[in-house]
């Protein structure tokens, strides 16, 4: 008898959106996880840590509250069954404004997000020529983005970085009108496996370069001695913390579209691991780069700057695949992969967006996509398109990671697992739907371990904010607290009036599956 | 490279790319528990039911 493929259903029976599988959500969620900071934060932390035995409090913070807060968000979403909104206000009513603030994050992260892939686009293009030349410093803040003298607010727009963040934005919202079937696994497919390739190739050609080894070498080195500095643990637990995407409604969003039958935390182990090999990978290609480029200079690898973030990126690579042999291909493969790293993290964050809105409002996935897309394209376009771009971005950046994320994480694993009293039912839920069991040991990493932790971390980064700012060298305290607290406060009362905005349907007609009485665990 | 630094690669690799490598393979051997609890039948649009006979 003749077979032929059924086309599949992209809502499951709840109405909610659907992926087409277990292999779909796990390339997502990798897809979400592995970013920007995979390739320009975590080599540079590696190294500024520690280098080798920098890898020790990495792998403890992978174990210990990486995966356990994975978990956390994926029974959050799949149990409740929504975005962070509604599944957190199935959890307990008040902590809708939890999921409203998580949603602030991804507003403030997609619309600086959106600009830094206008910049990797821009760079793809520019290496076919190498059209930055000799003072690739020079050629990014100046010719490239036009930088302002001094921080602020300008609407002095660059044409450069206009044109490309209006395409990215185009795409990208193209991508969410066509739902998370269609639209955001399709592109995880797509520029996974061509990331993946592409990358492999960058690091197995990187590593036969002279002074590869050099480079390497800086970066493994073990200095045990930091093991000590309570400073390097932190850096350990932040980079796998940012890293993750975890605690700002990524993976409650991605598993509330998983089918109600569906293995949990195997998969996480998965995204989790695949997430840590990818960073991996990228520390001994960009190491054994930055090798290379110390042996052209003729200097130690230790006396190189801009080794990490938009520096690492965008000035030190470029000096670099210069010097190299294929230089137009090594450049492309290099923006070529930064740009699908973070393309489909920002359909990740936007999803979250979306999600939020879907379900407050009852619209479909293309009407929310505009609804959504359309103005941050225009926020996004008047904030980064500018003079002034780079300076909002940063500090905004600081602002939503440093502290928005962490508030969020505290707020979640004490008021979900404690407050509420849910953490017999979450290790209930992932435990009954998945191989890979959890019981007290997680909900000890999750419910005390991680929340004490995030604790000390929140509040050794508002001693430093108050006590000298962010970046004293660079911004002034006004330009911190526009870009900086003002965005926060906005942030805060978005959530709020969001929370009281009326739902389009009764979003506590709900029953958690499978059923919980409390005798279960 | 030094004895010390490539001890910390192989190292590296080995818990990374092993723990894909065995948290993959776990998941191929075990896609699913052998029972699931009563209830919340899902519909047809997962990996096990991509196929049907053409009528």
């Amino acid at each position: 008898m003749a077979t032929k493929a059924k086309p599949k259903s992209t809502t499951g029976i709840d109405g909610r959106p659907q992926w087409s599988g277990q292999v779909g959500f796990i390339i997502s969620a990798i897809g979400s996880a592995v970013g920007l900071g995979n390739i320009w934060r975590f080599p540079g932390v590696a190294y500024e840590n520690g280098g080798g035995a920098f890898l020790i409090p990495y792998l403890v913070a992978l174990l210990t509250a990486g995966i356990p807060i994975l978990f956390l968000d994926y029974a959050i979403g799949h149990r409740f069954r929504g975005s962070a909104p509604l599944a957190l206000r199935r959890v307990k009513r008040w902590l809708e404004t939890l999921g409203w603030f998580q949603v602030t994050i991804c507003v403030v992260i997609a619309i600086y997000y959106a600009a830094i892939l206008a910049w990797a686009i821009s760079y793809f293009v520019f290496s076919f020529n190498q059209k930055w030349g000799d003072d690739t410093g020079g050629f990014m803040y100046g010719s490239y983005l036009h930088l302002a003298d001094t921080p602020g607010f300008s609407f002095d727009f660059v044409a450069g970085v206009l044109i490309p963040l209006a395409l990215v934005w185009i795409a990208v919202i193209v991508v969410m009108a066509l739902g998370v079937a269609k639209g955001v696994e399709k592109a995880n497919i797509v520029f996974m496996p061509t990331l993946a390739i592409a990358f492999l190739i960058l690091v197995i050609r990187s590593v036969f370069l002279p002074g590869a080894k050099d480079g390497l070498n800086a970066f493994f080195t073990p200095d045990f001695s930091k093991l000590g500095d309570p400073d390097v643990w932190i850096a350990a637990y932040g980079q796998i913390f940012f890293s993750l995407s975890i605690a700002f409604g990524i993976m409650i969003t991605y598993s509330s579209y998983r089918k109600h039958r569906a293995n949990q935390t195997t998969p996480g182990l998965v995204v989790g691991f695949a997430n840590s090999s990818f960073e991996l990978l990228a520390g001994i290609g960009v190491f054994s780069i930055v090798g290379f480029m110390a042996h052209e200079q003729n200097v130690a690898v230790a006396d190189l700057s801009g080794l990490k973030g938009v520096s690492l990126a965008f000035v030190t690579f470029p000096k670099v695949i210069s010097q190299m042999p294929g230089s137009a291909l090594f450049g492309a493969l290099f923006f070529g992969s930064l740009f699908a790293a973070g393309f489909t993290s920002l359909t990740s964050i936007l999803q979250v967006i979306m999600a939020g809105i879907q379900d407050k409002f009852k619209v479909s996935e293309r009407n929310s996509a505009l609804m959504v897309g359309v103005p941050l394209a225009v926020v996004s376009l008047l904030f980064f398109g500018t003079t002034t771009g780079l300076y909002v971005l940063d500090v905004m950046d600081n602002w939503a990671n440093n502290i928005g994320i962490i508030i969020s994480a505290i707020i979640m694993t004490i008021c979900v697992l404690w407050v509420a009293g849910k953490y017999k039912e979450l290790a209930f839920h992932l435990s009954s739907l998945s191989t890979f069991k959890v019981k007290w040991t997680w909900l000890v990493l999750v419910g005390i371990f991680s929340p004490l932790l995030l604790i000390y971390m929140f509040g050794q980064v508002m001693y430093n904010l108050i006590k000298s700012g962010y970046d004293p060298s660079s911004y002034t305290r006004a330009f911190e607290f526009k870009a900086g607290w003002l965005v926060f406060i906005l942030m805060v009362a978005a959530s709020i009036v969001m929370t009281f905005v009326r739902w389009k349907e009764d979003p506590d007609k709900f029953e958690a599956w499978p059923g919980f009485t409390g005798k279960e665990f | 490279m030094d004895s010390g630094s490539i001890a910390f690669l192989v190292l590296a690799l080995l818990v990374m790319w092993g723990g894909l490598f065995l948290a993959t393979v776990y998941l191929t051997l075990r896609p699913e528990p052998t029972a699931w609890p009563p209830g919340a039948e899902d519909d047809l649009t997962e990996d096990e039911l991509d196929w049907h006979p053409d009528e």
